[in-house]
């Protein structure tokens, strides 16, 4: 990062706002600072580092999960309230992301801006429904899902506060990624919410890393939507999901087999909902 | 700019460039027990443990240690006497051309602190970021295990 | 530990490593960490195109920048010819490199080199040097590279020792023994396979890197991160026109090779640097210059066919070999032999057996030396072709390699026929325990119960299989080692050699040869190792060769040292040289009484007669006795994603006498999971433009703690009587495991013969598919 001149840690929100609004594109933020490390093109001059906003808490309010933006992916995975968030699909998911060596670095918000396309942490936080707060001179809020929309702009804006909503009883999740080595991005991964009361409701499926960032697939969620989860109408929604992704051919993965994997992804997460469900 | 790092125990204030890791900052400084294996956190060989949590150093910004606690592997031996981790290691036969030692070894310290009794599976995944070539990490598990069991029994013994 | 070492009392022991305490505490041993005052820093210029010409080269830019002491293109180095491969004088590979060339022949090549003051300013320096490239046609595979009219990728007219280079053929090999062709026609059951292995890197986790300076004398030093420091040595001398005896090189400890530092890669540039600029300089590769422009395996196509009588005797065995060598033609000829010679003699019971082959140029990344050697990519067709065979002919895999392998005392007409390239040497096997290499693996992983039975636990099949092998130890009647002991006044030793110790632990075990003989624990010898002006001869680490080898050199100079000893005490103990004994750090008559070898030295180097005790001995071996090995390896092979899972893995190795188990096993456990990366995930992906798309540990897959399978490793004992305290060799072996034996186990679960490696769950999946269908 040779042309880095000046690396601020400014101790207010306020501060980081203006720091990070005075210099526009030539600044960066820095949570854990491993994406500003790899990726930050010549042009940053500027780095704004967020620790001393001390975004660090973790709590449940009336069973939503709400996440400071500073937390690091191990101390979210060390949370005992994070691991009784929706029987603990949080902590299965961060298990599979990167290495504890990165994990102890990365932060929740430095996660999210990222937009990795393969990000785990995206896949499962959309289909969590997660809600981002943003901070660029005043609070706003909004979906991930939205906030992934405009990702463009993604950094012009302090992300503080992450929240899981709360969820209805019989509500479960699950998550699957496939990797090559244990070590490694998924070439496709996969992340499931659906309330199951006999039949399936308010289902949330993603796929991320196909290669694209992580989406609803819709037409699986309405292929499951009102059904039991019987093995005929998870056979039948993996089908579907095979057929519908956005698959495309990048180095660690063809389209094709991303289209396999989609399928498997379905079917693991769904026969997981359903075995718990019976247990 | 100036940062100050507590290194070992000791406390120093150096001049860096605001872009810098504490990879090369360490190891200007003299650390060489700081390996570089590909400088894009994907080998662990440059692990050290920053406010006691084992880090890659080639991707932690040396500014935002600023302030922060720092072990490497020089600062594990009193003289002779070998830390139990490193004990562990040269018993077992772990280690082979040693590039990866001193990360492996400072990722372990980081586990048995706060892990004294672990499984095998959780020496796995807390290891899991530290690669290496030469060994097929067999020998490695298993000073893992030894070192749980010196510490254990209090020792730190050559 | 083993029967034979048990009457050994250093041999046979598990004892800590000499260098051990240094590395576990971090003290700066390694290349880089030698920091000297106004150290330059060399970053290279790399070719974007696969293959073309360069028209013109304008440095004034980057020479002009300020820090920049140096900037080194071909019109102002040294235009000498070479080759980069460490191997012996003359080397058995062509000399078509140059330190630079006004023509590249693949994306990486060298194109200029700058030495700056930091690194950023040299790699800020390398994007203000303007390059003019006329972009010639590129050669993309080896099949393009026979063709005719492909283009010539060495159109050079100064470059001796390739086989044809207006077809770009590196080098041809063909030997035969009896008539393959009747053998055929004479067999009852024939198979064939051709199989074709990738691109690969070896990932030493410390890249390729080298600290020159001048010494007060002017000489040039090279303290790098090499196999080879003798080769070095020479070829560098060559390459920049200087003499040999005003270089030297040191070895000090290096994270790892593999066989890509048996390449003299990037010294000579460091070196010119130094001589031009006066000043220290250092150049260390990226992660992402290991893949493009260190050195690869060598991509192979290798077709075996085999014929048998119906009683499992193998009639006729070929093997056919394509190799695709790179841009330059390091390793081609010698990798391209190794393929038949270390494996076609393990299967000696058939009268005929044909082995031919090329290696090939192609505009792509330069294979080299690999851990296995072709070897590696030999046995993956022959030991899948020996499984169909068993089915044929309705026998156990393993009856069928027991009807067909070498044996103790036996020997196979390819040893003389074919060896590094050229003719080989004949030998007999003097130590083979690969029938109970056989017997226990086969029992540890439970063959009889789980063979055909295809387990099935969920979408998991599982299955088992096997393979066997041999490899060698050490070149016969070319590689040299040498050591010198010289003997202090306190009973300690100077134990110099030139072999080289790479992360493999061979400072310790030849040190405990050394210590056995002379009667004294390990922690009595000092050892040096790998300076070419301090240490003796030897040709480097490879072909397995050091604990053989260059062992037998250090128990030689060990004797001729005991010897003197024995002449120095034997007047202190009234009784006759011939009757005394060296044990316990002493010297016994046969009554019992005893003197020091501290008195005895002391008196040798004050007081009576005085010389300084020791010696200097050689060794250059006449065989190359094979370790043998039997892998077993149940796999779960999911039917839903393709993705295999090794549940366990069996290796038992006959490797002679363990001088060190510890070291023994962790050559094996190392071999053996960079065989199963080989075997599964690791794949260098090439562009259509012969670029490397993965060129980093993010997206080229190697094992982690996560991904190995339980494995048992287990050392089975043989005596080897031409080898130092019985010992062969077990560096390499290890690594030609995982593709065969993991192949034949899928085939066990699911049917399915797979002929391309790595066996991705993707590509498994498929061959399920197609197989289906």
């Amino acid at each position: 990062m040779t042309n880095v001149q000046t690396y601020h840690r400014p101790s207010s929100l306020k501060d980081a706002w203006s720091l990070l609004s005075e210099k526009g594109k030539s600044a960066k933020l820095v949570g854990g600072g491993i994406d500003v490390a790899l990726f930050a093109p010549p042009e940053v001059t500027t780095l704004i580092d967020l620790t001393e906003l001390s975004q660090r808490s973790i709590e449940l309010r009336e069973g939503a999960l709400v996440l400071g933006a500073g937390v690091t992916l191990t101390e979210m995975l060390e949370s005992d309230v994070v691991a009784d968030y929706l029987n603990g699909i949080v902590v299965h998911m961060l298990r599979q992301v990167a290495s504890p060596l990165l994990r102890n670095v990365a932060t929740l918000g430095g996660t999210l801006a990222s937009t990795h396309p393969w990000s785990d942490v995206i896949t499962l936080f959309l289909a969590l429904d997660a809600r981002v707060t943003q901070y660029a001179g005043e609070e706003r809020t909004s979906s991930l899902a939205d906030l992934l929309e405009r990702r463009g702009t993604m950094d012009r804006a302090i992300i503080t506060e992450v929240v899981l909503p709360a969820v209805a009883t019989g509500t479960y999740a699950s998550y699957e990624g496939f990797v090559r080595t244990e070590f490694d991005i998924a070439m496709l991964n996969c992340a499931c919410r659906l309330t199951l009361n006999g039949s399936c409701s308010d289902v949330h499926i993603v796929f991320g890393g196909t290669p694209d960032i992580g989406h609803r697939a819709v037409a699986v969620e309405d292929a499951l939507a009102g059904k039991t989860l019987s093995s005929e109408a998870i056979d039948a929604a993996a089908v579907i999901a095979s057929e519908s992704i956005p698959a495309r051919d990048d180095v660690r993965a063809s389209a094709d087999y991303r289209r396999v994997l989609a399928g498997a992804g379905v079917r693991r997460c769904c026969q997981r909902i359903a075995q718990r469900v019976g247990e | 700019m100036t940062i100050t790092l507590t290194i070992n125990g000791l406390e120093k204030t150096f001049e860096i460039d605001p872009g810098e890791k504490l990879l090369e900052v360490l190891r200007r400084e003299g650390y060489m027990s700081v390996k570089k294996g590909c400088g894009t956190g994907d080998c662990g060989a440059c692990a050290i443990l920053f406010n006691g949590r084992s880090v890659n150093s080639c991707l932690v910004f040396a500014a935002k240690a600023d302030g922060g606690e720092i072990l490497t592997v020089e600062g594990l031996a009193t003289g002779e006497i070998l830390h139990p981790v490193q004990t562990a290691f040269l018993a077992e036969g772990a280690v082979q051309c040693g590039y990866c030692t001193p990360g492996m070894v400072m990722t372990t310290v980081d586990l048995l602190t706060r892990n004294p009794d672990p499984t095998e599976s959780e020496i796995r995944e807390a290891l899991s970021g530290n690669l290496c070539r030469c060994t097929g990490y067999v020998k490695q598990v298993r000073a893992v295990q030894r070192a749980a069991e010196l510490m254990k029994d209090g020792g730190s013994h050559v | 530990m083993s029967n034979q070492a048990k009457k050994f009392a250093t041999v046979g022991k598990s004892l800590r490593k000499v260098d051990g305490f240094a590395l576990v505490t971090g003290k700066p041993e390694f290349v880089a960490d030698l920091q000297l005052p106004d150290t330059l820093h060399i970053k290279i210029l790399g070719s974007p195109y696969a293959h073309a010409r360069i028209t013109s080269i304008d440095v004034s830019a980057a020479e002009a920048m300020p820090g920049v002491a140096c900037v080194l293109t071909h019109h102002n180095t040294p235009p000498h010819r070479h080759t980069t491969a460490g191997q012996g004088y003359p080397e058995p590979s062509p000399y078509d490199s140059r330190m630079f060339e006004n023509k590249v022949r693949f994306v990486g090549d060298r194109v200029a080199a700058v030495a700056a003051e930091t690194e950023a300013l040299a790699e800020a320096a390398l994007k203000l040097i303007r390059v003019q490239y006329e972009e010639l046609p590129a050669v993309l595979s080896m099949d393009e590279a026979r063709r005719d009219g492909a283009p010539v990728i060495h159109d050079e007219t100064d470059s001796p020792g390739i086989y044809d280079a207006s077809r770009n053929i590196v080098a041809d090999v063909d030997i035969d023994v009896g008539d393959v062709k009747k053998g055929f026609e004479e067999s009852d059951e024939i198979v064939e396979f051709t199989c074709e292995t990738q691109y690969a890197q070896h990932t030493p986790i410390e890249t390729h890197v080298v600290m020159s300076y001048l010494d007060s004398a002017h000489r040039l030093v090279l303290r790098t991160s090499t196999q080879v420091p003798f080769h070095v040595r020479r070829i560098v001398a060559q390459t920049l026109g200087i003499p040999m005896q005003q270089i030297r090189v040191i070895k000090p400890r290096i994270g790892g090779g593999f066989g890509t530092k048996q390449e003299v890669l990037i010294e000579d540039l460091a070196g010119l640097v130094s001589l031009r600029t006066g000043r220290p300089a250092l150049l260390s590769l990226t992660r992402r210059e290991e893949f493009d422009a260190s050195r690869t395996r060598h991509p192979m196509r290798v077709r075996v066919k085999l014929g048998a009588k119906k009683d499992g005797r193998l009639h006729a065995i070929e093997m056919e070999a394509t190799s695709n060598t790179g841009a330059y033609g390091s390793h081609g000829l010698t990798v391209l032999a190794n393929t038949g010679s270390k494996t076609l003699p393990l299967y000696n019971k058939a009268p005929n057996a044909h082995f031919y082959g090329q290696a090939v140029y192609t505009n792509l990344p330069v294979g080299g030396a690999y851990r296995g050697y072709g070897a590696t990519q030999g046995y993956f067709p022959l030991e899948m072709a020996m499984d169909e065979m068993a089915e044929r002919l309705g026998l156990d895999p393993i009856e069928l390699r027991r009807i067909n392998h070498i044996q103790l005392g036996e020997t196979s007409p390819i040893f003389e026929k074919l060896g590094e390239g050229r003719e080989g040497v004949s030998q007999t096997m003097k130590s083979c325990e690969l029938p109970r290499c056989i017997d226990i693996g086969a029992e540890r992983i439970g063959w009889t119960k789980k063979r055909g039975k295809r387990l099935k636990v969920g979408s998991w099949v599982h299955g088992v299989g096997m393979s066997i092998m041999m490899q060698g130890s050490g070149i016969p009647e070319i590689d040299m080692a040498a050591a010198t002991i010289k003997m202090n006044e306190d009973g300690s030793f100077n134990l110099l050699m030139g072999a080289t110790d790479l992360g493999t632990g061979s400072d310790t075990i030849l040190a405990q040869i050394a210590a056995e003989v002379l009667g004294v624990p390990l922690t009595k010898m000092i050892v040096t190792s790998s300076d070419t002006d301090l240490t003796p001869f030897d040709v480097g680490a490879y072909a397995s060769s050091t604990t053989y080898v260059s062992g037998m050199a250090v128990q030689r100079t060990a004797e001729k040292v005991r010897d003197q000893i024995f002449g120095v005490a034997a007047p202190m103990l009234d009784v006759s040289a011939g009757e005394l004994t060296l044990h316990d750090d002493a010297v016994f008559a046969p009554s019992g009484q005893s003197v020091g070898l501290d008195r005895v030295c002391q008196r040798a180097t004050y007081e009576t007669d005085q010389f300084q005790i020791g010696a200097t001995a050689s060794c250059v071996p006449h065989e190359s006795p094979a370790p043998f090995l039997a892998n077993f390896a149940e796999v779960a092979v999911n039917t839903e994603t393709g993705k295999v899972k090794i549940v366990h893995y069996v290796a038992a190795v006959d490797c002679g006498v363990a001088i060190n188990p510890h070291m023994a096993e962790g050559q094996m456990e190392g071999a053996i999971v960079n065989g199963i990366g080989y075997a599964l995930t690791e794949e260098m992906i090439l562009s259509s433009k012969g670029r490397v798309r993965n060129p980093s540990l993010f997206d080229y897959k190697i094992p982690g703690m996560l991904d190995i399978p339980p494995m048992d490793i287990i050392l089975v004992e043989s005596y080897e009587p031409t080898g130092p305290m019985g010992a062969k060799s077990v560096g390499e072996i290890g690594i030609n495991g995982p593709i065969p034996t993991i192949a034949n186990a899928i085939y066990d679960a699911v049917g399915i013969r797979l002929t391309e490696t790595p066996f991705t769950p993707e590509r498994v999946l498929k061959a399920i598919k197609t197989a289906a269908e």
